[in-house]
């Protein structure tokens, strides 16, 4: 069984599967906001430089650590979010969500603050409702850039009045992990790494409280 | 927080649907009452406001019952910048006036139910500053409900180029609608497209896209009944499968379903890096968009809905719907894009309630439009009254008792002619049994032209004597020695039922044609050893169903066979008497003293067998259709001499139609009766009063009404029936009533006691089979 972690009750984090010895998960806070309790939470997982997320498994030579692999793999999701972002319009751009990608969003957007009815909205949490509220918060004409992860959940949508009578256009980010970290993606992440750490984290223990976007994970503590 | 207006509003409506209500009308009358008031009132209004008078003319409008018909349309002469256009056609875009009939979800027709998206027509009427288009303009008109008049903006107006006739410019919203796919999928020089749908949009859109240099490699749909439209229209493959779907890859995939499921069938046709345009309008949530499916594959999903226009409008500063739509009817001028095969069938506009309910069921049809000229021109543009009293009656549903009166000469129309016309022969009836209803049937004979009573028996000889005497017949001291008489050509039995097989079969045994008074026999074997024994004999049997004669009967087969029902979907009888204790002992009329009626061995039972198997011979009389089984409950017990007072009973139809009969003979307080009979296209009730309600346009009669047969001829059915039976026996044509027919009627009551008796359901079909 494929190594992944859930939340019990108590907010604790606990392993599921097989945890090979030196693999590390990354977790974005909106994946384990997004997931039921006792239910496997999405996780980016390095052994390595062998960098797994669901099906899609990359390996290649790489001297990076685990955190700058993990970071450059949600970077490339969040350029190409940005880059969508600004083709689409020249107006302002709302990002939806608290986690990493959102942040790397932000930071790469020369407007990013909220608006009441932006041009683009680039959501990165991948929940149906806040996707059918940005939607709804779009002014006509609209772009809605999904950057977030649905994990396998449904998204039921009202094409008719979301999409269709107002003229939006939907469009997603590249998938997270369609192929191992570019080196320009490896070499931005460790730039960007100190002032985006991700919180640490290990088994057993309670999560923290809110204010972290993204943690480290392992069984045991590093 | 609601104002103290709206409040007031409020109330004021109550009260006068509480008025209206109590006044007998349904809530679905009300709704359309408000609609017509609501017209009524807009019109008048825009004439005061423009000091203009009113033109009067004839649209379609779709009751909140879910009806279409053909309705009062008063218009405005235009106000400043419009134009009022009489049309020549408006077209139907069949998938999305077909969701907006259902009332799927995302639909909406609006307060006033009128349908309808552009047409095609003459301008009879400018508004003040309407410069670029004048009276005697042939113009195509965007955003246009159908009807033969319609107002809109001159900026909604296109002058027709030559060369293009009404239906092909009339589809100038819709080529403006199936632009939107082409220029939101940025389709142009070599763009592979495909299009999922194959309606009308989808067509047009595929046929607009090919025009703009792209290359149509696909059309997707559920099935191959639009294949040759799209194929036509250049498609270079058409693709029914959602496998066949996948191996399309198309840059640009343009959704027109109007499915919230189409999307999915547009992203697997789309190649990598794909574009979607979302052309249709989803009718519902679609329950699970693959955002990831799109993610990976870089698709990118477009909203095109056509008001979007206006968003693009504000944004360039001129009139995108107006380029739109001129650029359109260039296409079809200069036959870059052909439209003619799209038009589709030319429909009556008086048969829209037809036409609409056909439209939820046949997806074949691609385009289709109302002919607006076949409307007399009176009924089409007509100078129109202020003072004009809102039409409020009769809007689709049931008028109960007030009907709309015909139309004069409507019987005339409906061929109901002399109904003695064409007698032949003189056929010599001797009369066995002369209690109640030998008299009717004696002064029956006695009033048709080729028929004579000359002898009667009863074993009460003054009954014999007295119904004898005013025909100059002769009474006879058996029925053997009636029968036996040369010159008795028919007989007709009267008797108490039990009696009616054995009579009969002294007649059929003496080689005379035999009428016997319904039912044929008391019970099931006699009848069927009857029948049996008449087809042996070589003689004719027929059952005395006088009332299929009636005029109002003759009038409602006509409408029957010309295609009033559609297809025959149910039956509903019911009779209610409230016999007197004196009835059980003397009949109506106490001629003939006897207990019979109340015996099961001798009547065969109650109010089914004696009154309402003519009900059952007149159902199966309109409808041409055999009552297949039966299940049925009645008072009386199964064992036991006594008859049944009341009885209910569930039919079903050979062709699938389901019925009912409801009969009671001790209702206190009512005699009264109901007959109906209705089908997908119209509905006829003979009961308690005769009228009919069409959908479609027929004979005269107006669509969506209930309207009654006017004044008929009045004669006596009972003696239609015997100038009738006489002319058959004397040609040797077939009666109307055979001998099938009565032992059809016995079947059924048969197989409603045998249900009523056994709890279950019983098979008329396997009775009569076994009796073959």
């Amino acid at each position: 069984m494929t190594p992944s972690l859930r939340r019990s009750v108590g907010d604790v984090l606990e392993t599921i599967g097989t945890w090979p010895t030196d693999t590390v998960a990354f977790v974005d806070a909106e994946w384990l906001a997004g997931t039921p309790l006792d239910a496997a939470v999405l996780v980016l997982l390095v052994n390595g430089s062998e960098l797994t997320f669901g099906e899609r498994r990359f390996a290649a030579t790489s001297a990076a650590s685990p955190e700058v692999l993990a970071l450059a793999a949600l970077l490339e999701v969040a350029d190409d979010a940005v880059q969508l972002a600004l083709t689409s319009s020249p107006g302002p751009v709302t990002v939806t969500g608290r986690g990493i990608i959102a942040e790397l969003v932000r930071r790469r957007l020369p407007t990013a603050s909220p608006e009441p009815s932006p041009a683009v909205i680039v959501d990165t949490t991948g929940d149906a409702e806040t996707i059918a509220q940005a939607a709804s918060d779009l002014a006509d004409g609209g772009t809605l850039i999904v950057a977030g992860e649905l994990a396998g959940r449904a998204l039921p949508m009202n094409l008719y009045t979301d999409v269709h009578r107002r003229g939006l256009l939907v469009t997603g980010a590249q998938s997270l992990l369609g192929s191992f970290p570019s080196a320009a993606a490896q070499s931005a992440a460790a730039d960007m790494l100190p002032g985006v750490a991700p919180r640490y984290l290990e088994s057993g223990r309670s999560l923290p409280a809110d204010g972290w976007r993204w943690s480290r994970f392992a069984p045991s503590a590093p | 927080m609601t104002s103290a207006r709206e409040s007031a509003q409020r109330a004021a409506r109550e009260q006068v649907v509480t008025r209206l209500t109590r006044a007998g009308l349904a809530p679905e009358q009300l709704a359309d009452i408000e609609r017509e008031i609501l017209w009524w009132t807009w019109s008048r209004v825009q004439a005061v406001q423009n000091r203009s008078l009113l033109l009067h003319g004839q649209g379609i409008a779709w009751g909140s019952t879910g009806y279409a018909q053909l309705v009062d349309v008063d218009v405005p002469r235009p106000g400043p910048g419009r134009v009022t256009v009489q049309t020549d056609a408006s077209v139907v875009s069949p998938g999305t006036e077909r969701a907006q009939y259902l009332r799927l979800p995302n639909t909406a027709v609006g307060l006033l139910g009128r349908p309808g998206y552009s047409a095609a027509g003459v301008i009879v009427s400018i508004g003040r500053g309407v410069e670029d288009l004048s009276v005697g303009d042939r113009v195509a008109v965007a955003g246009v409900p159908h009807a033969s008049l319609a107002v809109a903006p001159s900026s909604a107006a296109f002058r027709i180029p030559n060369g293009i006739s009404g239906p092909e410019a009339a589809m100038v919203q819709l080529g403006v609608i199936a632009a939107q796919g082409v220029v939101h999928g940025r389709i142009a020089d070599g763009s592979r497209f495909a299009v999922v749908g194959g309606g009308l949009v989808g067509a047009l859109a595929l046929r607009i896209g090919i025009a703009q240099g792209g290359v149509g490699v696909a059309v997707v749909a559920r099935s191959r009944e639009k294949e040759s439209a799209a194929l036509a229209g250049g498609a270079q493959s058409f693709v029914t499968s959602e496998d066949g779907a996948a191996a399309i890859a198309a840059d640009v995939v343009i959704e027109s379903t109007g499915d919230p499921e189409g999307v999915l069938t547009a992203i697997r046709a789309a190649a990598p890096g794909g574009r979607i345009v979302l052309l249709g309008s989803p009718r519902g949530v679609t329950s699970h968009v693959p955002i990831d499916l799109l993610r990976e594959r870089r698709l990118t999903l477009v909203g095109a809905h056509v008001d979007t226009l206006d968003q693009a409008s504000s944004r360039t500063g001129r009139d995108e719907r107006r380029t739109r739509g001129e650029h359109f009817l260039e296409l079809v001028a200069q036959r870059r894009v052909r439209v003619d095969d799209l038009a589709g069938p030319a429909i009556d506009p008086r048969d829209a309630g037809p036409f609409y309910r056909r439209l939820t069921s046949d997806r074949s049809l691609v385009g289709a439009h109302f002919d607006w000229t076949l409307l007399p021109d009176n009924q089409r543009c007509r100078r129109g009254h202020l003072l004009r009293i809102p039409n409020i009656l009769a809007k689709g549903v049931d008028a109960r008792d007030r009907p709309l009166r015909p139309r004069p000469g409507l019987a005339k129309r409906l061929a109901i002619g002399d109904p003695f016309e064409g007698a032949q022969g003189r056929v010599r009836f001797g009369i066995l049994g002369c209690g109640d209803i030998a008299t009717a049937n004696s002064g029956a004979i006695g009033l048709a032209p080729n028929a004579e009573v000359i002898a009667c028996y009863d074993p009460v000889r003054r009954l014999a004597e007295s119904l004898a005497r005013p025909h100059g017949a002769a009474v006879t001291d058996s029925a053997e020695a009636l029968c036996a008489r040369q010159d008795v050509d028919a007989v007709v039995i009267c008797a108490p039922h039990h009696l009616h097989a054995p009579l009969a079969t002294i007649a059929i045994e003496a080689g005379r044609h035999v009428v016997v008074e319904k039912p044929l026999t008391n019970d099931w074997s006699s009848a069927v050893d009857l029948v049996r024994a008449a087809a042996s004999a070589g003689v004719v049997l027929s059952v005395c169903f006088p009332q299929r004669f009636e005029p109002a009967t003759t009038v409602a087969k006509h409408l029957v066979q010309r295609g009033l029902l559609g297809d025959f979907e149910g039956a509903a009888v019911s009779l209610y008497l409230d016999k007197t204790p004196a009835y059980w002992i003397g009949g109506f009329s106490g001629r003939s003293p006897s207990d019979w009626r109340s015996s099961r061995a001798k009547a065969g039972g109650g109010v089914l067998i004696m009154n309402l198997s003519h009900h059952i011979d007149l159902v199966r009389h309109l409808a041409g259709v055999d009552v297949e089984n039966i299940t049925a409950v009645t008072d009386a017990t199964a064992d036991g001499d006594a008859i049944e007072s009341e009885v209910i009973a569930g039919l079903t139809f050979a062709n699938g139609a389901v019925g009912s009969i409801v009969g009671g003979s001790s209702v206190r307080g009512v005699t009264g009766a109901e007959l109906r009979l209705w089908g997908t296209d119209g509905h006829v009730a003979l009961e308690p009063k005769p009228r009919v309600y069409p959908l479609g346009r027929m004979d005269g009669l107006r669509p969506g009404r209930w309207q009654s047969f006017g004044a008929l001829p009045i004669y006596s059915a009972r003696s239609v029936f015997f100038t009738r039976f006489s002319t058959a026996v004397t040609t040797g044509q077939p009666v109307d009533v055979t001998a099938d027919d009565g032992l059809a009627v016995q079947a059924v009551m048969e197989a409603t006691y045998r249900s009523a008796n056994s709890g279950r359901r019983v098979s008329v079909t396997d009775l009569l089979e076994a009796a073959r």
